[in-house]
């Protein structure tokens, strides 16, 4: 998505009066000479045989040189399954290497030539790209093309790659600007859209070497690509080599891709996640914009600078910004893309207490453009600066190069630019107030808010009903049973039936709660710390926790549909999807469902778990799912496997019991220990137990809730 | 047409290249100083009738004193507010509005100044009276005009920034406005009007919530320089305290002001398509109008050496990230070469050692690098070492690696490739540099405002050349020591993720 918040920092007070312009000013602005003659650098183009497409620009003022390949294989590609294969692949082409040599290798070489090649992906598009000095010219597009041609795809590079990608998923929501930016479009286009997908620990879990190669087999073929080389070379002798060495790369049989069909489903509405610890609220709203090659493009254009995206003299930063005070920043326009409908978009910032004020104030502006137009001193001045500016579209060979690799891949005319120049000039009050008109419909917003709800005052309820967004990043699937056989779900619950009676038969059917006392010892980073927990449960799911640390004590709690927890500094509700996990895998619990029809127990064989042979089970009830191990010899539970997390992130967790004691006729743990990925994490000893004790059910509820 | 190609015919690495650039650079500038001390350098690039301009103002945050922190920063935002005439529609009844701004603020701040003592009644009615004094005031603005007339003429880029060491002031333009520009940069320089002084306060204190207080990073680091820095001014933010914000004045902000905009004290470059004999004579005229004042005093505290080891832990649910700062000398110092590479050894790129071994092969960390010019470079700074621990690692962890990565530098000697890979690089980034007017405009000003010559950024090259292995375990055993280093991490708190 072609999208650019630019939030100019100066704020300055705007309202615009007539302007009383020093006559100073004016007659060095009507005095100015004509703009110097810009001599635009001759474009080569070529087609080779093999149908790769060839852009070359001289530029010899210093010794340098740059070229990047853009081809038709964005994340935009990715199965739904495995987003984020796209910027692993690209990634791991560079860093793991050739066929001929590896990534590392390849690093030093082109670090001690002060010259890089690099590949990443963007939504529609992706790129290899490489710079150097120009005495280094043939060995780095040697390089390059070794990269392009035969990437290894090294093992090592590849699980480095996915463990970046994944520590980066767990930074995603430490920012508000960044949880709007990536949430918005999600919001305007569908969460499935594929322009707007986004990795998760289980479709980056799901990315395989055998992935990574057929993406490379995929996009990687001549007429995919479009190469364009610039700066202190002879053109005519690059285009020669070029031709030499991408001899032999050839199409077989390869189509470039189609991007996907897009759907235009506009929920309106009003849209809000919190975010701990800030003190505004990031705000997008809109609503779907245009394609590239809509006629109506040129009027929007001029529209869009008049009214969000033209700097200090647009309306949005005037009477938002300046005259009302509400925000620091404030960009928007109709936004386009070339393949698809982009947004018509506002996005601010602003101190909580102002968010409704902000919103409203943008949306009054949207309203008066749709039904008021512009006038003709603000058509004027938007298409004065306009032209003014203009050279600088195309004052480096960089930028030039860049926007005609832009062109041609999109199938656009070389000349598009003057195209633009010539429309932009025709253009009248009368065909921006017809756009304005059509294109902006403030009665049918979507409208995100990123901010913190206890400051949020007066409430976002006053524009509509508020949808809350969830943001809490998917954990990473556990290890997935496969599919189960009659035979395994038998076998499964069989087993498990035996684990009841081994564990004490009726005895534990009758328990109706208990009250379970422990000592932990915690691994976090190298420290231990030890801490005291007394748990006391009515069964099925009400749960209250109270956890004694050196350095104070903790209460939690959970009364089969909401959960808190309290801390010195106060109570505050807890998501309760997570007592709903530990729930199912409480030990009473567990044994009791050997009687749910609705949870199947699914048998996977046999594992061993320290120095016990254990039969491994699948446990799952709807999506929930983990596996727990019964000891081959006396069928008693000897621990369990499934996905948790820690202080540091998600994590496969592994608890083996080490020792039972029998209570009122139950086996029951009396220790146990939990690895967390392989690590130590936890170390229990059970100091007491009581089953079925009374207990005052209104511990379970949220102190200060209402009766 | 004129046309000075920048050609480098002979390209070799080593002293060839430099001395050839530094001969054909020299052929494309021209410098020259007012008779009011301002210093001008012109840099030509007649590749495109473009123009990129920098005014580079030898002031900062560093030269604040207690109480008025962040009013470096704040005038900067003041100078884009136009001129005694350009942005009202009434100097003179403006200027009259304003003064009464100023009384409603004063009184205002008697009261605040109170602390515990204020009646909170009366504040709030100080305030009602100073709104309306600035809505009355508001009357004579014509806003946004002095950017407004500037964009509309071509303007591109319009920008400034304010740092410890300097403030700058940067636009590209068509070439064919150099005079346009000229007058009116020279003008907003010449006649400020601070109008509307206390709604950009405001705004200012916004953008102190957004990039300090509301970012996680942003307060860690705010810490961080604090923290290594107890006695010189380094150890303010540059965006201020709040409570400094609070209380600064329009006049206070005046004075500032007249102290450090002045001539002698600014650096114009301009890089582009900039013809000398034509631009000298429209540079003179206008910017020759600055009036010369008195040279304001220098900053003279120093900071001690540091007495022992400083560490801080901050608990933020946000993601895990480690900063470890040594003090070190100034721009001017001769070890500063020494550190260059050193933080290119350290952290450029991936041969770096600390990508090597905390990315790459420990996996521990998700980013790891090292810089300096953090706060400045005007005065002793800090190298500084960063880690953003990966997922399931710790800062305590990335913290010992690096500790062991640098005792290794103190005691083995880098290798040849190490130190050549160094020398080639300083001068590939070098040549980058000068791919962008508006990147030439800002070295020239630059090197001219903190050595005195900008012809010392080929000096600087000619010093990374001379770097020895002994001189880099010298400089790492001297500095990176226990007693020196400033410690910050940012992590999530301990106990059980709800804090």
């Amino acid at each position: 998505m072609r999208r650019v918040l630019l939030f100019a920092f100066i704020t300055l007070m705007a309202f615009s009066l007539l302007a009383v312009v020093p006559q100073e000013f004016t007659k060095l602005s009507d005095n100015a000479p004509e703009l110097r003659p810009l001599k635009t650098p001759d474009v080569q183009q070529i087609t080779l045989k093999n149908g790769l497409r060839i852009m070359l620009v001289e530029d010899h003022r210093l010794p340098l040189v740059s070229g990047r390949l853009m081809y038709r294989g964005g994340s935009v590609f990715d199965p739904a399954d495995k987003a984020g294969l796209a910027g692993i692949a690209t990634e791991v082409m560079r860093t793991g290497g050739t066929e001929a040599v590896t990534g590392d290798d390849l690093s030093e070489m082109l670090e001690s030539m002060s010259a890089s090649v690099e590949a990443f992906a963007s939504s529609e598009s992706a790129y290899v790209s490489f710079n150097c000095l120009s005495e280094n010219f043939t060995q780095v597009l040697d390089i390059f093309r070794d990269i392009v041609l035969n990437p290894a795809f090294r093992e090592d590079k590849i699980q480095l790659a996915k463990d970046q990608i994944k520590s980066a998923i767990s930074r995603r929501n430490d920012e508000a600007q960044e949880i709007l930016s990536r949430e918005f479009p999600r919001l305007l286009y569908g969460k499935d859209n594929p322009y707007v997908a986004i990795e998760e620990y289980a479709t980056v879990d799901a990315i395989t070497r055998d992935d990574l190669v057929a993406y490379h087999q995929r996009f990687f073929f001549p007429s995919n690509g479009i190469l364009a080389i610039w700066g202190d070379i002879d053109a005519k002798a690059v285009a020669k080599t070029l031709k030499e060495s991408f001899k032999g790369w050839e199409d077989n049989g390869r189509k470039v891709a189609s991007y996907p069909k897009m759907k235009y489903d506009l929920t309106p509405g009003v849209y809000f996640s919190h975010k701990d610890g800030v003190n505004q609220s990031y705000i997008e709203l809109g609503h779907f914009g245009i394609q590239r090659d809509n006629p109506d493009y040129y009027a929007l254009e001029v529209m869009n600078r008049i009214f969000g995206m033209g700097g200090f003299a647009s309306r949005l930063f005037k009477n938002i910004r300046s005259n009302k005070g509400l925000t620091y920043g404030v960009y928007g326009g109709v936004d386009w893309e070339y393949t698809h409908r982009g947004s018509f978009f506002v996005s601010t910032f602003t101190m909580s207490p102002k968010t409704v004020d902000a919103i409203n104030a943008v949306i009054a502006e949207i309203r008066d453009i749709k039904t008021n137009g512009v006038t003709q001193e603000e058509l004027d001045k938007a298409k004065k600066a306009f032209f003014e500016k203009f050279v600088f579209n195309f004052d480096t060979a960089g930028k030039l190069i860049g926007r005609l690799q832009s062109y041609a891949f999109y199938g656009m005319p070389m000349n598009s630019l003057d195209v633009l120049r010539e429309k932009i000039k025709a253009v009248t009050v009368e065909d921006v107030n017809k756009v304005a008109a059509k294109y902006l419909d403030p009665d049918n917003l979507l409208i995100y808010v990123v901010g913190n709800k206890d400051e949020i005052d007066p409430s976002l309820s006053e524009l509509g009903e508020v949808k809350e967004v969830d943001i809490t990043i998917p954990a990473p699937k556990g290890e997935e049973a496969p599919e189960a056989t009659e035979a395994d779900l038998d076998k499964g619950r069989a087993l498990m039936t035996r684990a009841l009676k081994a564990h004490g038969g009726d005895a534990v059917l009758k328990v109706t709660g208990k009250e379970v006392e422990e000592e932990l010892t915690m691994d976090m980073g190298g420290q231990q710390f030890t801490l005291t927990t007394v748990a006391k449960m009515v069964l099925p799911d009400k749960i209250h926790v109270t956890v004694t640390m050196p350095f104070g004590t903790i209460e939690q709690a959970y009364d089969g549909t909401t959960a808190w927890v309290k801390t010195p500094q106060g109570v505050q509700p807890y998501p309760a999807e997570e007592f709903k996990d530990e729930i199912m895998k409480e030990f009473f619990n567990l044994l009791n469902a050997v009687k749910n029809p609705d949870v199947t127990f699914q048998y996977a064989g046999t594992e061993s778990l320290g120095d016990k042979t254990v039969d491994a089970v699948f446990v799952k009830k709807g999506e929930a799912q983990f596996k727990i191990f019964l000891d081959t010899k006396d069928h008693s539970i000897a621990g369990m496997k499934y996905q948790g997390k820690t202080q540091m992130g998600p994590a496969e967790m592994v608890q083996a019991y080490t020792d039972y004691q029998t209570v009122d006729g139950v086996v029951y743990p009396a220790s146990y220990t939990v690895t967390a990925n392989g690590e130590p994490y936890i170390t229990s000893k059970v100091l007491k137990v009581v089953l079925s004790p009374t207990l005052d059910a209104s511990i379970f509820a949220m102190p200060g809730a209402a009766e | 047409m004129r046309r000075i190609l920048f050609v480098f015919a002979l390209l070799l690495m080593g002293s060839l290249l430099i001395a050839g650039a530094f001969q054909e650079m020299e052929q494309s500038v021209t410098e020259f100083t007012l008779d009011n001390g301002l210093k001008v350098i012109l840099f030509e690039n007649h590749q495109a009738p473009v123009i990129s301009m920098v005014t580079y103002v030898n002031v900062g945050s560093a030269n604040e004193k207690p109480g008025i922190t962040g009013i470096a920063h704040i005038f900067e935002h003041m100078a884009f507010k136009g001129t005694h005439n350009i942005g009202t529609s009434d100097p003179a009844k403006e200027m009259e509005a304003m003064k009464k701004v100023d009384e409603a603020f004063y009184a205002w701040k008697a009261e605040y100044d109170k602390g515990d003592l204020k009646d909170s009644a009366k504040l709030d009615e100080l305030k009602s009276t100073l709104e309306e004094a600035k809505k009355n005031a508001k009357e004579y603005v014509v806003s946004n005009e002095f950017n407004e007339l500037v964009e509309r003429e071509g303007c591109s880029g319009l920008n400034a920034y304010t740092s410890w060491d300097n403030t700058a002031y940067f636009y590209n333009f068509p070439s064919n406005k150099l005079e346009l520009w000229a007058y009116m940069e020279s003008e907003r320089f010449l006649n400020p009007r601070l109008r509307e002084f206390y709604s950009e306060k405001d705004v200012v204190m916004e953008e102190r919530r957004m990039r300090t207080e509301s970012s996680p990073t942003g307060r860690m680091i705010e810490e961080f320089i604090a923290m290594a820095y107890i006695a010189h001014p380094y150890h303010n933010p540059v965006v201020g305290w709040m409570s400094d914000l609070m209380t600064i004045t329009r006049a206070e902000a005046q004075n500032w002001y007249e102290n450090y905009y002045q001539p002698n004290n600014m650096v114009v470059a301009i890089a582009g398509d900039v013809f000398p004999r034509e631009a000298r004579p429209i540079i003179e005229k206008w910017f020759g109008r600055l009036p010369t004042r008195p040279t304001p005093e220098p900053v003279e505290t120093v900071e001690p050496p540091q007495r022992g080891e400083r560490r801080e832990i901050m608990e933020d649910p946000s993601q895990p990230f480690a900063i470890i700062g040594y003090h070190k000398g100034d721009f001017n110092h001769p070890d500063e070469s020494v550190f260059n590479a050193i933080t290119d050894i350290m952290g450029n790129g991936r041969t770096s050692r600390l990508y090597k071994r905390l990315v790459r092969d420990d996996k521990i960390a998700l980013a790891a690098g090292a810089f300096t010019g953090i706060p400045g470079q005007k005065f002793p700074g800090l190298f500084i070492f960063y880690g953003l621990p990966m997922q399931g690692h710790t800062n305590d962890e990335v913290e010992s690696v690096m500790y062991e990565e640098i005792e290794k530098m103190k005691n083995e000697p880098v290798s040849d490739e190490e130190l050549n890979r160094v020398k080639t690089r300083a001068k590939g980034d070098f040549l980058r540099e000068l791919q962008s007017n508006s990147g030439v405009a800002h070295q020239l000003a630059f090197y001219q405002t903190i050595t005195g010559d900008w012809r010392d950024m080929f000096s600087e090259l000619e010093q990374i050349d001379k770097v020895t292995k002994d001189d880099i375990m010298r400089v790492a055993k001297e500095y990176f020591t226990r007693t020196n280093r400033t410690v910050v991490f940012l992590q999530p708190a301990k106990d059980g993720g709800e804090s």
